[in-house]
């Protein structure tokens, strides 16, 4: 589904990602750790198509060059990043959001476009799975919710979506324990053999709930190791210290 | 520029037309003007301005699709109205409902044309350059007075023809409200071609009443527009006190200055002026106000929001002024400028003067470009570039649409707004 090879990105002078290779079949999840600063951001915005990066390297998703593809048609083809920061968009109603969300990417997929009826249905639905009270749909997008707010919000749209590539961005940082929970469970109640998870994390918690089928450890821009669970139990016992 | 007098009788109003020779027009070393040069302004897009005296009469339609009363004027002349009232009572049979009349009755205008005195003092009225240019060309408009609720918006069409080139429109309303609640639409519709000047002094008398203002530029407008507004909001007697909403919709035009002196002149009154615009492609728009609180327990709130690209200007100048007797006043002023490229700009110029010790004031005014990061977000959501602008710039605005309470009204709205986002970028 993803194959990178050789990936390197850079802002101005500073490169950020320099030379990493990584291949991600359908049904699979990977789980992307690594210390403060070593591109995991910038991975993740790479790969959803961010402007303001020089990008080097290959970058397939389902055989077609990622490079060649904008922003929004990636959303439409499938990939998906839940943000490690989602961002605050004063005066827009969340659920009109969502339905225009929805559609757009429906639209691109000759799906049917679905009826306010059946969205509000479908949102409504969605939001109760992941313990998301109605009255977060009628407020602005984002705007004061709480930063455990931000992520579930962030997981109902996944949810909604129904991308091939869900990437996310340290979705279990400022989670509390039930509502890890409920997104750990969101996630795989949402999983299966077609689709496929880029879980970037720092801590073992969150990966206790999703098995990854691999562990990456990325530091200063490459993969420097790859495992399956036990490495999170390594990395929390001892850092990455061995890998700087 | 010059205007050609040569087929106007200026007799009666010689004073005025001197004394406007005699200052011309104003330019930005006033500092009523500092960002709006009118005299450059107007000489870079006309070598001659004729004052207008023909008189249209043709019919024009009310055309909003929902139950309202109405007032027609054409190119600034009132030529129709209906304000039968659902009870079956006429304007003329029940008694002093409403009255319209042309500028003939109106009894201001009338009084400053009679008196000697450079200044109306009673009246709020201070003759400057502008007003002088009016008073020596003004030769239409409308008066009206409302007595009772009324129970369907009242929507004044003011329709704007195609034989507008290089014409001067100087025209003066009068606009009394008393013991009433209303809501009030006004509509400029603008068929003209090329560019023309309106100088427009307009004034308000709000009285025991509760009024919901709308002012909406409908469609694109090639004209250039002064307005200079006074409201007087009094009240006397009643505990609640008069109010005011007062909304700017002036999206589309080329050129406006919309110039307000608001009068809290009675206990407990309450003003709002709220503004949203999209400006583009060299528009100029300012919005002055100068809010006076001279008595006790009134609410100000003013809020503008502009959008702006393809080098256009957004200016707010709003004072607030708190005499010493108006104590427990709350003043709010907010203004946010949207800019959307680099040769944009948007300017305030806030300004407090405050003699009461018990007061709230306060004022604000950002501007800044559209956030990257957040057209990113959307889009990372499906949505293209301009649906993911679009959603911001709603959003931006969506903070004075959603105080517009009647949703007739406020559909309107946004589809006026829409018009004007869709036409760009
Ligand atoms: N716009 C930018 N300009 C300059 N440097 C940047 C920019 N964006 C990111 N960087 C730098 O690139 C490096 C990687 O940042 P990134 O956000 O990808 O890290 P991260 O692995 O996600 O860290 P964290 O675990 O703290 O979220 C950091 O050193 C960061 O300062
Ligand atoms: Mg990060």
């Amino acid at each position: 589904m993803l194959k990178l090879k050789e990936l390197k990105a850079s802002i101005g002078e500073k490169s950020i990602i320099k030379g990493l290779n990584l291949e991600i079949n359908p049904g699979e999840v990977h789980a992307i750790m690594g210390p403060n600063g070593s591109g995991k951001s910038t991975l993740a915005n790479v790969l959803s198509g961010k402007d303001g990066y020089t990008v080097s390297g290959s970058l397939k998703f389902e055989d077609e060059n990622l490079q060649e593809i904008s922003i929004e048609e990636r959303a439409r083809k499938g990939i998906f990043l839940a943000f490690q920061y989602p961002l605050e968009i004063p005066g827009v109603n969340t659920s009109n959001f969502l339905k225009t969300s929805l559609n757009s990417i429906r639209k691109a997929n000759g799906k049917k476009e679905l009826d306010t009826i059946s969205l509000i249905k479908l949102i409504k639905e969605k939001a109760s799975e992941l313990n998301i009270d109605e009255k977060f749909l009628s407020r602005q997008l984002n705007v004061g919710f709480s930063g455990g707010e931000k992520k579930k919000n962030e997981i109902l749209q996944m949810k909604l979506l129904e991308p091939k590539l869900s990437i996310l961005d340290e979705t279990d940082s400022g989670l509390d324990i039930d509502a890890l929970r409920i997104v750990a469970d969101g996630v795989n109640s949402f999983k299966n053999k077609n689709n496929s998870f880029l879980i970037i994390t720092h801590y073992q918690r969150l990966l206790d709930y999703i098995k990854p089928d691999f562990i990456h450890v990325l530091s200063d821009g490459k993969i420097v190791k790859t495992g399956c669970s036990d490495l999170a139990k390594e990395l929390e016992k001892t850092g990455y210290k061995n890998f700087n | 520029m010059k205007i050609n007098t040569s087929k106007i009788n200026l007799n009666k109003v010689k004073r005025f037309y001197n004394s406007f020779l005699e200052n011309g027009l104003p330019n930005r070393k006033k500092e009523d003007w500092k960002f709006t040069d009118l005299e450059k302004i107007l000489n870079s897009n006309f070598d001659e301005l004729e004052p207008l005296r023909e008189k249209e009469n043709y019919k024009m339609e009310a055309f909003l699709k929902f139950d309202h009363y109405y007032l027609i004027s054409i190119n600034g002349e009132l030529v129709n109205y209906n304000l039968k009232l659902s009870d079956g009572s006429q304007d003329k049979k029940s008694t002093n409902l409403t009255k319209i009349s042309s500028l003939n009755d109106h009894p201001i205008y009338s009084k400053i044309l009679k008196s000697d005195d450079k200044k109306v003092s009673s009246d709020n009225i201070n003759i400057d350059e502008m007003l002088s240019m009016n008073l020596a060309f003004t030769d239409r408009g409308y008066s009206f007075q409302i007595f009772k609720d009324l129970d369907k918006p009242l929507v004044i069409y003011n329709f704007f023809d195609e034989k507008l080139e290089n014409k001067l429109i100087s025209n003066s309303n009068l606009i009394s409200i008393s013991n009433s609640k209303v809501k009030i639409i006004e509509l400029n519709i603008d068929k003209s071609k090329s560019n023309y000047f309106k100088n427009t002094f307009q004034k308000f008398q709000i009285n025991e009443s509760e009024v919901d203002y709308y002012f909406v530029n409908y469609n694109k407008s090639n004209g250039f527009n002064y307005t200079k507004n006074i409201i007087e909001i009094n009240d006397s007697k009643s505990k609640f006190g008069s109010k005011l909403k007062y909304f700017i919709f002036g999206s589309g035009s080329k050129f406006r200055k919309d110039d307000y002196e608001i009068f809290l002149d009675g206990e407990n009154s309450f003003a709002k002026i709220n503004s949203a615009a999209i400006l583009k492609k060299s528009q100029h728009h300012e919005i002055k106000t100068k809010m006076s609180h001279s008595e006790p327990n009134c609410e100000s709130y003013q809020k503008i929001k502009n959008i702006l690209l393809n080098d256009s200007k957004g200016i707010f100048q709003g004072k607030v002024l708190v005499s010493d007797r108006a104590q427990k006043t709350n003043a709010y002023q907010l203004s946010k400028g949207l800019i959307l490229d680099d040769e944009s700009e948007f300017s305030t110029k806030p300004e407090l003067e405050i003699y009461a010790d018990d007061v709230k004031c306060s004022h604000g005014s950002t501007s800044g470009n559209i956030d990257k990061d957040a057209v990113f977000y959307l889009m990372t959501r499906g949505l293209s570039k301009k649906e993911a602008t679009k959603f911001i710039i709603k959003g931006f605005l969506n903070d004075v649409v959603s105080e517009i309470a009647d949703h007739q009204v406020r559909e309107l709205i946004e589809n006026h707004l829409e018009e004007n986002i869709k036409n760009e970028n």
